[in-house]
């Protein structure tokens, strides 16, 4: 991570001060909006405030600029959570983890794809 | 006199913007959100009016609107004329404008979609974006057919999980649509639906946690399930009596745990609230435009 803002940010979150590394990612500008760091750091604060749904939605989308094992891996984790353990099994996959998100996300219109139109 | 001007159809057309979104969620405002707005001003008496032109010196006017940062023109030109300007404006999911000026127009405003900047404001106050016009009201909440039921497009996780946790709940009814506003079912399927219903799921919107399913399922005799993110709901309606959860594997479980006895009687709670609401919001239109 080189961006210093959100190198701040991360550490506002492992210390646990969710509130404040809220308000500071809230002042990032749109040049941030397809960092896949910043959504993820997006999705982590939601995790933390109980937007299981937000979270997961932003990993998404982290998704579609970087992958990234913590993405998959926080992913699996919110699934998990919820209750839906063999999709969660699927996302810690290797091998299953790429096409059980890109099966997913056709399932799922609203969530922002780089190479198809959004409905 | 009093005069209803309903103008969210009337939107600045651009013929080479296939998308102008002001003009399609204008039409839409006025096909769907009709019967809730006339619901909600029907202890005051106006006369509805489909032109600005029948607008007369002295009137007291109720603006229905949608897209109000495009029109601050019309209504500073409105102002001249008329005695007291109120606005209901409709739509602003985003909430994304700075609508100071605009509302600085009118004498109070109600407004849709509510935000931070709108729970707690003098000259403000949001309501509930409603049914959709066609929804007949239920008041029998006799012994019904379905568990629950769905009806939307799942464009995003939480609606995903919805149908992934409730999927083994029987019997049920479920219609998926790959669009927003793209084949729905029609009023007649959704009222025999939701009279037949006994909680309805009501993930949020796309956007903002505002969704008509909800107000629908009221209007129903349902009891309505809604996402607890941000604590939407317990901030717009203090008291409500809304099962709220903040991943759907609890409403699986409430569903499948809660015996005929406790689901009238979370039936009549949701039902007798609604009413009260409604009456409420009535009075205090009413009031507001005697008052300012």
């Amino acid at each position: 991570m080189n961006d210093s803002k959100l190198q701040k940010i991360n550490i506002l979150i492992k210390e646990k001060k969710v509130d404040e590394a809220q308000s500071e990612i809230a002042r990032l500008g749109p040049e941030y909006y397809k960092n896949a760091e910043y959504l993820y750091l997006r999705s982590k604060i939601f995790h933390s405030n109980k937007l299981y749904y937000l979270a997961i939605d932003t990993l998404l989308i982290s998704l579609e600029f970087e992958q990234n094992d913590k993405v998959y891996n926080s992913l699996a984790e919110i699934y998990d959570f919820l209750g839906n353990k063999e999709l969660s099994k699927k996302l810690l996959d290797l091998n299953l983890r790429i096409t059980t998100v890109n099966s997913l996300k056709d399932e799922l219109s609203g969530i922002y794809r780089k190479e198809s139109k959004v409905n | 006199m009093i005069k209803l001007f309903w103008n969210t159809q009337n939107q600045k057309n651009d013929p080479n913007n296939k998308e102008d979104r002001a003009l399609i969620w204008g039409k839409y405002h006025s096909d769907y959100s009709k019967e809730w707005i006339y619901e909600i001003l029907n202890k005051i008496q106006y006369e509805k009016i489909a032109n600005e032109k029948d607008i007369e010196s002295g009137d007291i006017l109720i603006i229905v609107d949608s897209s109000v940062e495009q029109k601050s023109q019309l209504y500073e030109k409105l102002q001249l004329v008329c005695s007291k300007m109120f606005l209901i404006h409709l739509g602003d999911e985003h909430g994304t404008y700075n609508l100071e000026s605009v509302y600085n127009n009118f004498s109070y405003v109600w407004r849709t979609f509510c935000s931070s900047k709108y729970f707690n404001n003098d000259k403000i106050r949001c309501f509930g974006i409603g049914y959709k016009s066609g929804i007949i009201p239920v008041k029998e909440i006799s012994k019904r057919k379905y568990k629950w039921a769905f009806m939307g497009t799942p464009h995003k996780s939480s609606r995903h999980d919805l149908l992934f946790q409730l999927s083994s709940i029987k019997p049920s009814f479920s219609h998926k649509t790959k669009k927003f506003n793209e084949g729905i079912l029609n009023s007649k399927e959704m009222n025999e639906i939701l009279a037949s219903t006994e909680f309805v799921p009501c993930p949020n919107g796309f956007v903002h946690p505002e969704t008509y399913r909800l107000y629908e399922a009221l209007e129903s005799g349902c009891i309505p399930i809604v996402e607890n993110a941000y604590k939407y709901y317990d901030r717009l309606y203090p008291h409500n009596p809304f099962l709220k959860i903040d991943k759907w594997e609890e409403a699986k479980s409430i569903i499948l745990k809660w015996d005929s006895k406790k689901i009238e009687k979370k039936q009549e709670e949701c039902k007798l609230w609604w009413n009260q609401y409604k009456n409420e919001l009535q009075e205090f239109i009413k009031k507001k435009l005697s008052d300012e």
